[in-house]
């Protein structure tokens, strides 16, 4: 279903999401982790509650320290990616509970460094899998299969 | 900084290396094989691999590859090709992911393999096109 995306809202989530992990790994806040998980979970499920589009729209957007690059897109993909994101960290918070704070933190910083790459260097990580995913038949299959 | 916290550290960078340098050598591997075949009326060609459903490809890369012809429009052939329907072509380049552009030099030589969307500007300097902005004099290098 193609609509109207905010391509910069989807950057500065990236941003922010990063900022959080970078700012939670230099201060070994661990419960930090498990909010940003909860928080890109909250905003897989319901795009409204996304509390990081919130302060875009709030704050960054009436104070136009940037304005909106609409695009017309699908934003399941999107979303599709930021649950990705959410399970990622919340394993990351997971391992870090459990005592496996190397593990723990490496996921967390994996996501990040993720998010950076799609920022700066337009390598999206989710179409990577999601091709890798079809060209193997996974995907058609699953569709095959409902 | 504990050293949990630094082996986490020393394990995504490693990850990210590993990733990075695997890539370069499998670019590496096959830009080697020539491409004569594709070149049609001796122009560069670029080859575009994209699906359907693939985000970056319709905003990002198509833009980039429509703002490439509009600049160079008799000087290089530029091609969009469906890398889930012509899977051998994708292979042939060992395409990774999509966007990825193939760039062909008219002597056929593989100039340069992208993963990852890329713009017009780099696409140009790449096949050494005068008029592709700053990068438009550098050099052909290995892409990533």
């Amino acid at each position: 279903m193609s609509t109207r995306v905010d391509h910069n809202a989807i950057k500065f989530t990236q941003v922010s999401l990063t900022v959080v992990a970078v700012a939670a790994f230099l201060a070994n806040l661990r419960h930090l982790v498990g909010v940003l998980a909860l928080v890109l979970a909250a905003g897989t499920a319901w795009p409204t509650a996304n509390l990081f589009r919130l302060l875009y729209q709030r704050v960054v957007l009436p104070r136009g320290w940037l304005r909106p690059h609409l695009v017309d897109d699908d934003p399941a993909p999107h979303r599709f990616a930021q649950g990705v994101g959410a399970t990622l960290l919340a394993a990351g918070w997971g391992a870090l509970a459990a005592g496996w704070a190397a593990v723990g933190w490496a996921l967390t910083l994996l996501v990040a460094a993720l998010a950076m790459v799609n920022v700066v260097a337009n390598f999206c990580a989710g179409c990577f899998v999601y091709y890798q995913l079809r060209r193997r038949g996974i995907i058609r299959r699953a569709a095959e299969a409902r | 900084m504990g050293a949990d916290r630094l082996l986490a550290v020393g394990l995504v960078a490693a990850v990210l290396l590993a990733a990075w340098l695997g890539l370069r050598w499998r670019v590496g591997r096959y830009r080697r094989r020539p491409a004569t075949d594709l070149v049609r009326d001796g122009r560069p060609l670029v080859l575009a691999f994209v699906t359907a459903d693939c985000v970056p490809c319709r905003t990002v890369q198509k833009p980039a590859l429509e703002e490439l012809r509009r600049r160079f429009p008799h000087h290089l052939d530029v091609r969009e090709v469906d890398a889930t329907a012509d899977v051998a072509l994708a292979r042939r380049f060992g395409i990774l992911t999509v966007p990825s552009t193939v760039l062909i030099s008219s002597g056929g030589r593989v100039v340069a393999i992208n993963h990852g969307a890329v713009g017009w500007e780099r696409l140009a300097a790449q096949l050494g096109l005068n008029g592709g902005g700053r990068h438009a004099r550098m050099p052909v290098r290995t892409a990533r």
